[in-house]
């Protein structure tokens, strides 16, 4: 291994300026706008998870985008900071409960959406939401990654990965495609190869440089 | 849900392990990711075991696997203890393959030094042949059902095109024989060992290669005893400093030729008859103990071969129509039955056809000969019209200056002057009229002292049908007149605003004209000349005419009397017509000409066959185009010399000999039928 730069694109990640920084710079309101296209599916998904729904759901979501844009600069000069999904995850919840209990001290208010309102409370309180909510980021980069990965590749190369990690064997999948086991394996390692190179690109984008660490 | 968390858990170790920053990929991974790469990598000597495939003067040729293509090539290396001067030649060979690319021709790869500094070159190695152990094997009787006569022809063929391909690009190969030509197992032909090749010259050398591959300084390099092949080598490289040329490999081709059509050495090339006529000619054209004299390029010769194997012949055979038609024949054995049963047909359809198209064209013919007789009678029309202008235009000035001068005019000039005018034919109206209005006014200034012209002036104007006013004339001087003038009062009254008496009115005045006990027939005929200009319906005139006839013609019986306005034919007969002349009138009267009473009719075509007519010049004023007189007591015909435009004369078989028709002077069309046209 003389020259490993082919294989890996680390330290092209690391030069790379990511997606958030571009969003910080400033004056670069499209950069942001691309950024928040990523998280604001992820923050849906996760407020709708914890009984968030209608307006409410808007307003929580809008809450959240306003607190990244306004967090993400003071968690990136933080040398103490926590992992990127572990502060995001606390965001969200935190959010999320300041409206529930908002709500709470305004019993005679009407609520902006009566159906729900008592579940999301019980969710926002649990103490593992935070947890889940990181499990549920990396999925949700590792979906974006193999969308990006699948248009890449034809024959079978997708379907041995896919089959791969759902636990068959090589054998087996080289039995089922009717192709070489040494094809499965070559064509496995493709896509995760390429697979974890996506990854890193994404969390380099989105989770505030913190590939570089 | 089993399957979702084992695909969550794969996925949380994905992000995790992208996480770990995948500093470097494993070795296997990486292997597994691209597996050529490594496999290139791991190469350390590109050119794996040598086995010897063949041996020439100076190198030799060995099959070795490519290490790195992974295939087997042919590596050609000078020989051992070849000296270190003599690379050079060697390489050339490299140099001048690398030069052609071509399907025929073998493909150089790669050449340089290998580790014992020996210079190298690699080219594809095909699995298959030299063409000459084919021919040995066939010779032998083998392999024959591989390489039939057409086959081998083919490899000619190929060779052919590999050859004007280099020669194209100024390479020759100066030692083409059946040693240098390879035949894959799948007939792919290549021609190989271009070591003896040369660059022709040319004006301007493009690049340095072509420099090095200069003649002059390579040429004293191969060996005179290797040089060439006996038997396929052309005369002149025996000649050293003799320019090279296509040529000399055109001769090559020509013993290539013989070689594969007969099997014999071509160094037995007296035993050419055992080819076939076609590649007998072509050997001998391409192997021209002169250049001069072979063919001029490759693709001549190429021609000539694929002509001879499609079954046609060659140029240089000059075969006969025979041989033609049997080469065609054969090679076209089915399409040629097919052709000939078709032919056949259309032989016979053309027949139909043409007999049909004949017809219409006979049609068409006769429709354009009508056409062109209408035309010819149009223009015939035409110039008469143009004619009768200019002489209403001499008959005006002649008639004004006539009355213009009447003092001096004897009664018997006036009287020969008016008949001369009605006589006349197309005598135009106004020129009549002019000449009554300057009578009267010369009447009314000037009264006569004689009788005489008061009668003539009432007779004119009588004759007009201007009744009332001739009365007044006829009023003066009575006497012989009274008769016509005991008309007036009965007819005056009549005559419509035309100035003319309706047709059965006037006709019954002739009837009564012609019972005068004078013969009243000359002013009777002068009467019918001025009604006939004036009165616009020719079918009246013709019934004037009828009855004009029939004063004439006492005897006349089962009268037949037809005219046709629009083709201007009239068909009159019967028993007893002799006459068309008014009553009375002689030809040999002098002064006034008499003419025919038909004249007054347009008339181009008469039928009078079947009449008693006797003699022609009762037509006389008549101009026809068609007449038919079969069956008249007619014997001369002279008098149609005088009808100009009489182009067809009808008569019945027989009834004129050669001499009576002599007269006609070949002018006219004789139709002689018994066929009634009618």
């Amino acid at each position: 291994m003389d020259d490993p730069s082919q294989l890996s694109s680390i330290d092209a990640l690391r030069t790379r300026v990511s997606l958030l920084e571009r969003a910080r710079g400033g004056n670069s309101h499209p950069a942001w706008e691309e950024l928040l296209g990523y998280y604001d599916p992820f923050v849906s998904k996760v407020l709708g998870a914890m009984g968030f729904s209608g307006a409410d759901l808007d307003d929580a979501r809008q809450q959240v985008a306003v607190k990244l844009w306004n967090g993400l600069s003071r968690y990136e000069r933080d040398p103490a900071r926590a992992k990127f999904r572990t502060w995001f995850a606390k965001l969200i919840r935190n959010v999320a409960l300041n409206i529930v209990r908002a709500r709470k001290r305004q019993p005679s208010g009407p609520s902006l959406d009566d159906e729900r309102t008592g579940g999301v409370l019980e969710l926002t309180d649990s103490p593992e939401i935070e947890a889940r909510v990181e499990e549920e980021w990396q999925q949700y980069v590792v979906r974006l990654a193999m969308d990006r990965v699948r248009v890449k590749f034809s024959g079978n190369a997708m379907e041995v990965f896919s089959r791969s990690l759902a636990g068959e064997s090589v054998e087996g999948i080289a039995g089922e495609l009717g192709i070489k086991v040494n094809t499965v394996y070559i064509l496995k390692h493709r896509v995760k190869t390429m697979l974890l190179r996506e990854i890193q690109l994404l969390k380099h984008d989105l989770e505030g440089g913190e590939a570089g660490k | 849900m089993k399957d979702d968390d084992a695909v969550f858990t794969s996925y949380r170790a994905l992000y995790e392990e992208a996480e770990r920053q995948l500093a470097d990929l494993s070795l296997d991974e990486e292997q597994a990711l691209c597996p050529l790469y490594h496999a290139l990598r791991r190469v350390e000597k590109r050119y794996g075991e040598e086995t010897l495939i063949g041996r020439g003067g100076m190198k030799e040729v060995f099959k070795v696997y490519d290490e790195h293509t992974e295939r087997f090539v042919a590596l050609a290396r000078p020989r051992e203890g070849v000296p270190i001067e003599r690379y050079d030649s060697f390489l050339r060979e490299a140099h001048i393959t690398a030069r052609l690319e071509h399907p025929n021709i073998i493909n150089l790869f790669d050449m340089g030094i290998d580790e014992r500094m020996r210079p190298f070159f690699t080219m594809e190695f095909k699995r298959g042949q030299s063409l000459r152990k084919i021919l040995s094997a066939l010779r032998k009787g083998e392999a024959e059902e591989r390489f039939p006569y057409e086959a081998r022809l083919s490899i000619l063929l190929r060779v052919c095109d590999a050859m004007s391909y280099a020669h194209s690009r100024r390479v020759l190969h100066l030692d083409l024989k059946p040693d240098n030509i390879q035949v894959g197992t799948f007939g792919e032909v290549q021609v190989c060992d271009w070591g003896m090749g040369e660059v022709e010259r040319d004006g301007d050398e493009e690049q340095d290669s072509v420099a090095l591959l200069d003649p002059d300084l390579y040429g004293d390099q191969l060996e005179a005893s290797i040089k060439g092949t006996p038997g396929y080598m052309a005369p002149e490289l025996s000649t050293p400093r003799a320019t090279k040329t296509p040529a000399t490999d055109i001769y090559s081709l020509g013993c290539l030729l013989f070689e594969l059509s007969t099997l014999h050495r071509p160094s037995r090339r007296h035993k050419l008859s055992d080819a076939s006529p076609a590649v007998a000619a072509i050997v001998e054209k391409a192997c021209a103990e002169d250049p001069a004299d072979r063919y001029p390029n490759v693709q001549a010769l190429r021609e000539d071969v694929k002509r001879h194997l499609m079954g046609y012949s060659v140029e240089v055979e000059n075969a006969g129509v025979v041989r033609e038609v049997r080469l065609f024949f054969r090679r076209n054995r089915q399409l040629c039955v097919i052709s000939l049963v078709f032919i056949a047909f259309a032989l016979t359809a053309a027949v139909w056809f043409t007999q049909k198209l004949s017809a219409s064209h006979h049609r068409t013919t006769e429709a354009l000969a009508r056409t062109e007789e209408a035309l010819v009678g149009a223009d015939a029309a035409r110039a008469r019209a143009e004619e009768a202008l200019e002489r209403q235009r001499q008959e005006r000035e002649f008639a004004m200056a006539v009355f213009e001068s009447r003092e001096d005019i004897p009664e018997a000039n006036v009287l020969f002057l008016i008949d001369f005018l009605m006589v006349k034919e197309s005598i135009s109206l106004p020129v009549i009229d002019n000449a009554m209005a300057a009578l009267q006014r010369g009447f009314e200034s000037n009264p006569p002292p004689t009788d005489r012209r008061w009668t003539i002036m009432a007779h004119v104007l009588f004759m007009t049908q201007r009744f009332e006013e001739s009365e007044r004339y006829y009023a003066i001087r009575q006497g012989s007149q009274k008769s016509i003038r005991d008309l007036i009062p009965e007819f005056a009254p009549l005559v419509a605003e035309d100035g003319l008496l309706p047709v059965d009115e006037f006709i019954r005045l002739l009837k009564t004209l012609s019972l005068d006990s004078k013969s009243r027939y000359p002013l009777m005929e002068k009467m019918i000349i001025y009604d006939s200009l004036k009165r616009k319906s020719l079918r009246d005139t013709a019934r004037i005419l009828r009855v004009m006839l029939e004063l004439s013609n006492r005897g006349w019986r089962s009268r037949e009397f037809a005219y046709d306005r629009k083709n201007g034919h009239l068909r009159v007969s019967g028993k007893g017509l002799r006459s068309l002349y008014r009553k009375g009138a002689r030809r040999t009267e002098k002064l006034v000409p008499v003419r025919s009473l038909l004249r007054l009719l347009p008339l181009r075509s008469l039928d009078i066959s079947g009449s008693d007519i006797d003699d022609l010049w009762n037509l006389d004023g008549l101009d026809l185009e068609n007449l038919d007189i079969r069956g008249t007591p007619v014997v001369d015909l002279e008098p149609l010399n005088g009808m100009v435009g009489l182009r067809r004369l009808v008569i019945e078989p027989g009834q004129f000999d050669r001499g009576q028709l002599a007269v006609l002077r070949g002018l006219v069309e004789v139709v002689e039928t018994t066929d009634d046209g009618r």
